[in-house]
């Protein structure tokens, strides 16, 4: 994957701004932070449209999945320990072990889509917030930068302290839902970025 | 005698209440291959949508990712009911 480091990848428009957000942006590129991503698009992106950052959520939030999943796996052992039985008998012992490593290959298959398609994208024109709820259910929000009226960043208990977790609220105008941007890490640096991309769209630098 | 012979054992008035818990398992066990496999279906067919919310050069990887989860999941769910009826 290309670096964004260098700012000639930043693109034309950002790049005599002279606000903080871009080098927050260019400085902290991972799975979970994606800035200015160049292949990246969404269903009705406009042509003069520029994502400047994808955001995922902190892989903390998923760690039950991958307990859970170690769980199950280990089920049929401690059945096998708790029975002599299933130690025994092969064939029994393969009849419980084959589905739980199918259910375990299941919930970790899981975590790994919501954590993949539970994205925030923030582009020169708008924000969006893509929810993988369940297996049968998802939500899609998006609204206007200039609809937005306030932002907030919440961090919450142990984990929030801990990994630097929390969540940014999206106040816009009008009858919008609040849009959140759920479990993020470093989220004063989403609020700073959103400010500045306001700031820019208020004065028609962007 | 382990914990489980004891559980098979249990007396209660005199009488000795005896039971076979693998009889007692498949049921729940022939459920969960069914959910699973219902479960892998709808994650499938997600992912077929949202990959057209969200393009990326992934979703490639992750449509065959979740054909290979569906294969393995029916593969082993198969599996798993024979090895369920031959006990």
């Amino acid at each position: 994957m290309a670096k964004r480091e260098n700012p000639n990848l930043i693109p034309k428009k950002f790049r005599n701004l002279g606000k903080t957000f871009t080098e927050n942006l260019t400085n902290k590129e991972n799975p979970y932070f994606l800035p200015f991503p160049r292949d990246l698009s969404f269903y009705g992106k406009e042509k003069d449209e520029e994502v400047v950052l994808v955001v995922r959520s902190h892989w903390i939030k998923y760690l039950p999945f991958v307990a859970v999943s170690f769980l199950i796996l280990f089920f049929p052992f401690i059945f096998a320990f708790l029975d002599t039985t299933f130690s025994e008998n092969m064939v029994l012992f393969l009849a419980f072990f084959i589905p739980c490593l199918t259910l375990s290959l299941s919930v970790i298959v899981y975590a790994f889509i919501r954590w993949f398609y539970n994205v925030n994208i923030i582009t020169d024109k708008r924000i969006i917030d893509l929810d993988f709820t369940s297996v049968v259910s998802h939500s899609l929000s998006e609204a206007r930068l200039e609809k937005i009226e306030d932002i907030t960043h919440k961090q919450l208990g142990l984990v929030g302290s801990l990994f630097d977790v929390g969540t940014v609220y999206f106040q816009t105008a009008g009858a919008t839902p609040e849009i959140e941007f759920n479990s993020i890490g470093r989220p004063r640096v989403i609020q700073d970025i959103l400010y500045d991309l306001l700031d820019s769209k208020k004065k028609g630098e962007i | 005698m382990d914990t489980m012979e004891m559980i098979r054992q249990l007396e209660f008035g005199g009488e000795v209440f005896s039971f076979d818990l693998l009889s007692v398992l498949k049921i729940p066990i022939i459920f969960i291959l069914i959910g699973n496999i219902l479960f892998a279906t709808f994650l499938y067919l997600r992912v077929r949508i949202l990959s057209d919310t969200y393009k990326t050069p992934r979703n490639k990887t992750i449509k065959q990712m979740m054909a290979m989860h569906m294969i393995a999941v029916i593969v082993g769910t198969l599996l798993s009911l024979l090895f369920v009826i031959l006990t």
